[in-house]
C-alpha cells in the first residue's frame, strides 16, 4: 500500500466566484512514517512559455496521525482570474502536498472568475484579472 | 480554441519528458563522476536536455544521502547568491545550472569558495571549466521520439522533416518544439 491523500471540495464544487469561500475536507492515510503535510491554494501558468506559479495560501498540518481528515476553508482570491488566452492557461488548484516528499501529492483544479467560468479571449467579463496573489 | 495548457507542446508537458540517457547507464555515469573526483561539467548548446539531465542526476544523488543545493543562474546574474555557497560540507553537493553565465572573476571565486562542498556540477555551452561528465546532443531520431512521445503516437512530421527544423533552430530542440506548438495552436484555429 502507498500513501493516499485526497482533496474533496464542499459539494464537490470546482468553481468559484473571487471572493467566495472555498471549503471541504482533506484526508491522507500514510504507508509508514507520518509526515507533515501542507494544502496549497495556488495558481500555475502552462502553455508555449515558461512556466509561472504562484501560491496564495497554505494551511499546514504538522505532527498528523497516520491516517486522517481535515477540514480546510479558503476565500477565492479576487485575482487573477482562471485564464485561458493565445500562450498561456493560468490555472488555479488546490495541491496536498507532503513535506520532502516530491512524489506524494494530491491536486484539484480549480475555476476562479467571474460567473465561475474561465475567462478567454472574445469571452465578455467584468473587473480587474490581476490583482491579489500575483 | 486550444487552451494553451491542452497543446501537447505545452511547456508543462515538455519539462515532465525524463532525459533519455544513451550509450551509458545511470551507474556509468555515476562511476565517470567519482572518476573526474565530483567535479564536472554537464556540456551542450541551448535546448539539448542539459537541466533535464541535472534534475534526474540530482534525484538520483539524493537517493544516495547526497544534500543536494541547485540553483539555476539567468542570462544577466553575475554572482551566484551567497546562501548558495554558504555551510559546506562533505555531503553537500552544488548544482549550478548555467555556469557560462559567470564571468571569469565570479567562476574563478565559485570554484574557490566550493572546494569545501563534496561535489560540484555545472552545466554550461562550452567545455573547459571543468571536466566535461556528459555532452549532450539531440538528433533527428531523438527528436522524432520527443514528438512522439509528446503527442502520444506517431509524428506527422517526417524525420527529415525534423532534422531540418531541428539545423534551423542550431540543435535546439525547445526552440523545435515550441515551433510545434505554434503550428499546433495555429491548426485548431483554422478548424475553429
Amino acid at each position: 500500500m502507498s500513501t493516499i491523500l485526497a482533496i474533496e471540495t464542499l459539494d464537490h464544487k470546482v468553481a468559484y466566484e473571487p471572493g467566495e469561500p472555498i471549503d471541504g475536507i482533506v484526508s491522507w492515510s500514510f504507508d509508514g512514517e507520518a509526515r507533515d503535510l501542507e494544502l496549497r491554494l495556488l495558481w500555475y501558468t502552462s502553455g508555449k512559455g515558461d512556466r509561472d506559479s504562484a501560491a496564495h495560501d497554505i494551511v499546514r498540518f504538522e505532527g498528523p496521525e497516520l491516517t486522517d481528515a481535515q477540514p480546510f476553508s479558503f476565500t477565492a482570491p479576487r485575482g487573477p482570474y482562471s485564464f485561458s488566452g493565445k500562450l498561456i492557461t493560468l490555472t488555479w488548484a488546490l495541491e496536498l502536498v507532503v513535506n520532502k516528499d516530491k512524489t506524494a501529492f494530491a491536486r484539484q483544479e480549480i475555476v476562479i472568475a467571474p460567473g465561475g467560468r474561465e475567462v478567454s479571449p472574445g469571452r465578455r467579463h467584468e473587473g480587474p484579472t490581476d490583482e491579489a496573489g500575483t | 480554441m486550444m487552451r494553451p495548457a491542452d497543446n501537447p507542446f505545452a511547456m508543462q508537458r515538455i519539462d515532465a519528458i525524463p532525459y533519455e540517457m544513451r550509450g551509458m547507464s545511470w551507474d556509468d555515469l555515476l562511476a565517470r563522476l567519482e572518476r573526474l573526483g565530483r567535479r564536472s561539467a554537464i556540456v551542450g548548446p541551448h535546448g539539448t536536455g542539459k537541466s533535464t539531465l541535472m534534475e534526474a542526476l540530482a534525484a538520483r544523488l539524493e537517493a544516495r544521502a547526497w544534500q543536494v543545493r541547485y540553483h539555476r543562474l539567468r542570462r544577466d546574474d553575475r554572482a551566484v547568491p551567497s546562501s548558495f555557497l554558504a555551510q559546506l560540507g562533505p555531503t553537500t553537493m552544488l548544482m549550478l545550472d548555467s555556469a557560462g553565465c559567470l564571468g571569469p572573476g565570479a567562476w574563478l571565486d565559485v570554484a574557490r569558495r566550493s572546494r569545501s562542498s563534496g561535489a560540484l556540477i555545472i552545466t554550461a555551452h562550452r567545455p573547459g571549466r571543468l571536466p566535461t561528465l556528459l555532452r549532450t546532443r539531440i538528433d533527428a531520431s531523438l527528436m522524432t521520439r520527443l514528438v512522439e512521445a509528446l503527442l502520444g503516437g506517431s509524428s506527422p512530421w517526417p524525420p527529415a522533416e525534423l532534422e531540418a527544423m531541428l539545423r534551423a533552430h542550431r540543435g535546439n530542440a525547445r526552440q523545435v518544439l515550441r515551433e510545434l506548438y505554434d503550428r499546433i495552436a495555429a491548426s485548431a484555429l483554422r478548424e475553429v
